[in-house]
């Protein structure tokens, strides 16, 4: 009689492994743990707000801060890695259209910083709201905040440059 | 959620599978029920010890007790403690809590005899847990602009969940029980847990997931007595 009993606990058994296996399993982090501004470059137009894709020829984009270039002399008209900074509430960046850097422009962002829960296993990052920009216009016409919400959301430009 | 209802009903259909086996052995003249009885029973997951000592960042501890009532309805009240610990690289902070559970189990096997307990069942839970969760120290790497740390205050924080259950008991020996629940656990306030959640939650598990299937193996010690005033269902005649 007991022995019969003792079929029913056995029936746990093997949900009990494959639940102890399963905690065991650690969980990595697949998540982005930074956050970019994504940048296009544009002809400017009459309207102001659209345009055609410009290409730079020889593109240098960096921050003058830490002297960091992000793109050195790469010809393309998207620039998806730009970054603000988490530790400044103002970032500026300078952008070259060639190598030479005659006429290299700087742009200012100024952006509020969110400290946002990403997961356990990844932790926190920040994320930006930008509220403003200022920059000059060597060979810059003008810059257009598309989208001011830098949370890693895909397929997003943030930034427009019309030159 | 539907996966849980599928594990839970595809052990309960290989439970009465066994079932089947018994009254197929038995003689077919046999009493359906006896609530002439009560019972009150008292257990305590001896899982949970185990697994404390091999998964060092939970510890659990969970006891149950049990009333018979009639019609196969059992009461149950259920309840514990513990803590869960993270100690990543991203993230640092630690809880710990206490919960309790109410709720029925519905016995789903005919009695044997009079004197049967043994019981197959299915049930439902109504679980809260009160949680203390430490102050959280993260850290953001970024190789752009360097590192950064903070902390994250401490909080007090509830959870509502309710539970699907399913499961056995057997009497080993007169009024020592052993036995298994299964159960696919749902949390009811999420979205107030989403915002860095407990680790562990014990009673309920990851404190960051909205849906969790749990076992627990109970040891538990019954006593009866007779009930007064009671009628006895006469057996079924074929």
């Amino acid at each position: 009689m007991i022995k019969h009993k003792l079929i029913y606990l056995v029936v746990l058994l093997p949900v009990s492994i494959l639940w102890f296996s399963c905690s065991r399993i650690s969980e990595p982090c697949f998540q982005p743990l930074n956050v970019y501004v994504s940048v296009g470059t544009y002809k400017a137009a009459d309207t102001g707000s659209t345009g055609l894709d410009s290409v730079l020829p020889k593109a240098v984009l960096g921050y003058p801060n830490n002297n960091m270039r992000v793109y050195n002399g790469v010809k393309a008209n998207k620039f998806p890695l730009m970054q603000l900074s988490p530790q400044q509430d103002s970032l500026k960046w300078f952008i070259s259209t060639d190598s030479t850097y005659l006429g290299t422009d700087t742009i200012t962002f100024f952006y509020n910083r969110n400290l946002t829960f990403l997961s356990r296993t990844c932790g926190y990052t920040y994320h930006y709201v930008i509220q403003g920009v200022k920059y000059t216009k060597y060979n810059i016409d003008s810059v257009v905040i598309k989208n001011g919400n830098i949370d890693g959301t895909a397929n997003i430009e943030h930034v427009k440059i019309f030159y | 959620m539907s996966k849980y209802f599928t594990s839970i009903l595809f052990l309960l259909l290989s439970i009465g599978a066994f079932a089947q086996d018994d009254e197929d052995d038995m003689p077919s003249n046999k009493p359906v029920s006896s609530d002439s009885t009560s019972q009150l029973r008292l257990g305590f997951d001896i899982s949970r010890p185990v697994f404390n000592a091999l998964i060092p960042e939970k510890k659990s501890y969970e006891i149950e007790l049990d009333f018979y009532g009639k019609k196969e309805i059992y009461y149950v009240l259920e309840g514990g403690w513990g803590s869960g610990k993270l100690d990543s690289t991203y993230l640092r902070y630690s809880n710990s809590n206490t919960f309790f559970k109410a709720g029925i189990n519905k016995g789903i096997l005919q009695r044997l005899f009079p004197g049967d307990w043994d019981m197959a069942f299915i049930g439902l839970r109504y679980g809260i847990g009160f949680i203390n969760r430490s102050d959280a120290s993260y850290l953001i790497v970024d190789s752009t602009w360097g590192n950064s740390s903070g902390i994250i205050p401490g909080k007090n924080l509830t959870a509502h969940w309710f539970e699907l259950t399913g499961g056995v008991r057997v009497e080993l020996f007169k009024g020592l029980f052993a036995g298994w629940n299964i159960r696919g656990k749902f949390i009811l306030n999420g979205k107030q847990l989403k915002e860095l959640p407990p680790y562990y939650i014990a009673g309920y598990g990851k404190g960051d997931k909205a849906s969790i299937f749990d076992f627990n193996f109970y040891l538990d010690y019954a006593i009866r007595w007779k009930r007064k005033h009671v009628k006895t269902i006469a057996p079924k005649e074929d």
